[in-house]
């Protein structure tokens, strides 16, 4: 869709009848056009209080129609992620949920008025005179999932999509970009249970590098198929918050380094500090014990990361920072010894590593340090 | 009116008639087909672009596309007298015309003049009636010739569903007379709540289905082939009879299921678990469109593959069919059909899918399944997961 036409209007017919007129700019390629969908809308809901934004999610289930819950926020809703199949079908499970049949209504109306310019999306034919009305698949990839948050549920009425995308890749859902959906190669294996809700989690306030690292995530690990780059994409989250680690323990370090002058031996203590902090490995034990307090999901990884430094013929451990440390030494160090028959099990840590990361990333606090001299 | 020239279009046999007329003429021809227009779409809004700046071209006097018309009458391509007695015949059967293309133009065309005999404004009345138009009319057209000039011609014309173009296309059947069925028309407002009531679209789609030998939706592509082959069959005189033999098949199958399941509903501790099933008892599950398209394309692929010699067979079979317990055979069927609500990216055509193989497995004498009406559903999920997992 391109924004270099005159307005025109585009007749949204909700389960036969007309629901709405949608104005919005465009090419007359949809002049007079019908946007059809079987479900019942409701109206009801005023679209100024929602926004939109766009993920993709690698052979989409129509049926995953999820109310998004924050964790952060005792698990209160704060909207739907539905996929756009689910808007041009009525043979899933909420075609008759009143709640959804608000918000699909929200995600079409808002859909029309964002700018498509951002996102891969497609141009309806204009040589296509058999039928004219318009499905949702003449414009918008199958696999693309519109993720509709509702203000009033946001502390600020403010909601920054930045800080939920590691959440949301761990259940599958990249950012929408220029690329089609069909270069995508991030899938989530699908639990046993159809998922009732989708539970994000924002990054902490005292990381400000999240576009950083959505980037990462949503631009280099989404489209990537080989787990050795993966990894390598992944463990540059854990370099940048390293370097967090480091910089918060150099200024207290300094700190209490001022504070020893004419105290040799303490001095001589801090400097010793300072020689450990440098050391990767003891940053990233401050980072998992005392940086980050999370714990979950860490058995998982635990395992696969052992499981792979096995078959690799390398020792394993039992904290994080020697079974994760020890395979990031392996791959950036003797990628060349790699087996191939073990990159699966590699694929395998990368999976359990994103699981893992919105946790890591949420619960990430700089650790409180006794002042220099108290 | 002015005759400007007659062709023949050897493609749809019938007679191309350009004429030359004014605006008040053609209103007078056509403000009858506005209210009688069996074909067209509704009117749509007037979008802000094409049909304003169309109003303020015809106060202009700008000479706007032809629309095109066709007489859809007993009117036939006997060659008239002169152009004056072909004039004539088009006036004298202005009611049987319908608008092939320029619906919306029409309507423009007579708000203005609406609008401007309410302002009472004379001059600019007698400018605009007296402005010339152009209108192409087809002679000798049937219904098929009709829609398929409607697909093909139609620049500038507004949407028509592809619901809707179903429907006119078989037309002819909504008359059928079999076992009792009562076919609804979407058009009607009715819900086919009956045993012996279906939704004739969904009828035509399993049709369609059984045509094509392929249980998913007709989509835009293959309208046209369809015009082409319904053509061809018609030419066999064919397509009635094979139509009646399919909803035999379907009303007896319907008829014959919920008879040896005598009434059985889902359970309410079912119904806790699954709030929104794929349906409630048998005939809600064969009278959804993906069991109907399912049938017809199992009856396809019976056929050529030789299983069967025809589908008076397959009635033979489904005279057969038996169930142990019709509360068991109802829950399973749900459940095949909710884990592929739950696993598959598009339901609809993973449930026509499966249906598919359900009738496939079920008509098939050589089959473990056949005439098993609970057996067959286990098979069918386990072809379905199989082939697409």
């Amino acid at each position: 869709m391109r924004n270099e036409g005159a307005s025109v209007s585009l007749e949204l017919v909700s389960n036969g009848a007309v629901a709405e007129v949608l104005e919005f700019n465009c090419t007359d390629l949809f002049d007079g056009r019908l946007l059809s969908t079987p479900l019942k809308l409701d109206t009801s809901l005023n679209v100024e209080n929602f926004q939109l934004h766009f993920l993709a999610k690698k052979s989409v289930n129509e049926n995953e129609i999820l109310p998004v819950l924050d964790a952060s926020q005792k698990k209160a809703r704060i909207g739907w992620c539905v996929p756009i199949n689910a808007l041009a079908s009525d043979d899933h499970g909420r075609a008759e949920d009143p709640h959804f049949l608000k918000y699909a209504y929200v995600a079409i109306h808002r859909l029309f008025r964002a700018d498509m310019e951002e996102f891969f999306t497609k141009s309806p034919d204009a040589q296509d005179m058999v039928d004219r009305t318009l499905q949702f698949s003449d414009l918008i990839h199958s696999d693309t999932c519109l993720l509709v948050v509702n203000l009033d549920a946001m502390p600020a009425r403010s909601f920054d999509i930045d800080r939920y995308m590691p959440s949301l890749i761990a259940r599958g859902y990249v950012k929408l970009t220029h690329r089609t959906p069909d270069d995508l190669v991030w899938t989530v294996k699908s639990p046993e249970e159809a998922p009732r809700s989708l539970v994000v989690e924002p990054v902490s306030n005292e990381l400000t590098d999240v576009e950083l690292i959505g980037s990462l995530l949503h631009n280099s690990v989404a489209y990537e198929a080989h787990p050795v780059f993966c990894f390598f994409y992944i463990y540059q989250v854990i370099e940048l918050l390293m370097e967090h680690v480091f910089m918060a323990e150099h200024a207290a370090i300094l700190d209490e380094y001022r504070h020893s002058v004419n105290e040799l031996s303490t001095a001589k203590e801090v400097m010793e500090k300072l020689n450990r902090v440098t050391s990767e490995k003891k940053r990233l034990t401050l980072l998992i014990n005392e940086y980050s307090k999370s714990r979950s999901n860490l058995e998982n990884l635990k395992q696969s990361c052992n499981d792979f430094l096995l078959k690799e013929g390398r020792a394993g451990g039992g904290d994080f920072q020697s079974y994760f440390y020890g395979i990031r030494n392996h791959i950036f160090h003797q990628l060349r010894d790699l087996k191939e028959e073990n990159v699966e099990q590699l694929d395998l840590v990368v999976r359990d590593f994103v699981d893992f990361l919105p946790s890591l990333l949420s619960t990430y606090r700089t650790r409180q340090f006794v002042a220099a001299g108290a | 009116m002015k005759v400007a020239s007659q062709l023949h279009d050897a493609r749809i046999n019938a007679k191309n008639v350009l004429l030359d007329i004014t605006i008040a003429e053609y209103e007078v021809l056509v403000k009858g087909v506005l209210q009688n227009n069996e074909f067209q779409r509704k009117r749509v809004r007037s979008s802000k672009t094409v049909y304003s700046l169309l109003r303020s071209d015809l106060l202009i006097g700008c000479v706007i596309p032809p629309v095109v018309l066709a007489l859809n009458s007993d009117v036939t391509l006997t060659d008239f007298a002169n152009d004056e007695e072909l004039a004539d015949t088009i006036r004298n059967n202005a009611a049987s015309l319908v608008i092939l293309d320029g619906l919306q133009r029409t309507h423009t065309i007579i708000d203005l003049l609406n609008d401007l005999r309410r302002e009472g404004d004379e001059t600019q009345i007698k400018k605009v009636e007296e402005s010339k138009i152009r209108v192409e009319i087809y002679i000798g057209l049937n219904r098929l010739g009709i829609l398929y000039r409607m697909l093909t011609l139609n620049t500038g014309q507004t949407p028509m569903s592809l619901r809707q173009q179903i429907e006119i296309l078989y037309l002819d059947y909504i008359d059928t007379n079999v076992n009792g069925v009562e076919l609804i028309r979407e058009a009607e407002g009715r819900t086919a709540s009956k045993i012996n009531q279906f939704n004739f679209k969904d009828v035509v789609e399993g049709f369609n289905a059984y045509l094509d030998r392929d249980e998913l939706p007709i989509d835009k592509a293959n309208i046209l082939e369809n015009i082409n082959s319904l053509e061809k069959l018609s030419k066999e005189n064919k397509s009635t009879e094979l139509f009646e033999k399919y909803l035999e098949a379907l009303s007896l199958l319907v008829e014959t299921v919920a008879d040896l399941c005598e009434g059985a509903e889902l359970s309410v501790d079912y119904l806790e678990r699954n709030a929104s099933p794929f349906g409630k008892n048998v005939t809600q599950i064969f009278k959804r469109p993906q069991a109907m398209s399912g049938l017809g394309a199992a009856l396809g692929k019976l056929i050529d593959f030789e299983i069967i010699g025809s589908v008076d067979d397959a009635i033979l079979s489904i005279k057969k069919l038996e169930v142990e317990s019709g509360d068991e055979f109802l829950e399973e069927m749900n459940n095949s059909l909710e884990w592929l609500k739950n696993n598959t990216t598009k339901i609809g055509n993973a449930q026509r899918t499966f249906f598919s193989f359900y009738f496939r497995d079920l008509l098939n004498r050589d089959s473990d399944s056949y005439a098993d009406l609970l057996r067959a559903s286990k098979s069918a999920l386990r072809k379905y997961q199989s082939q697409n997992l």
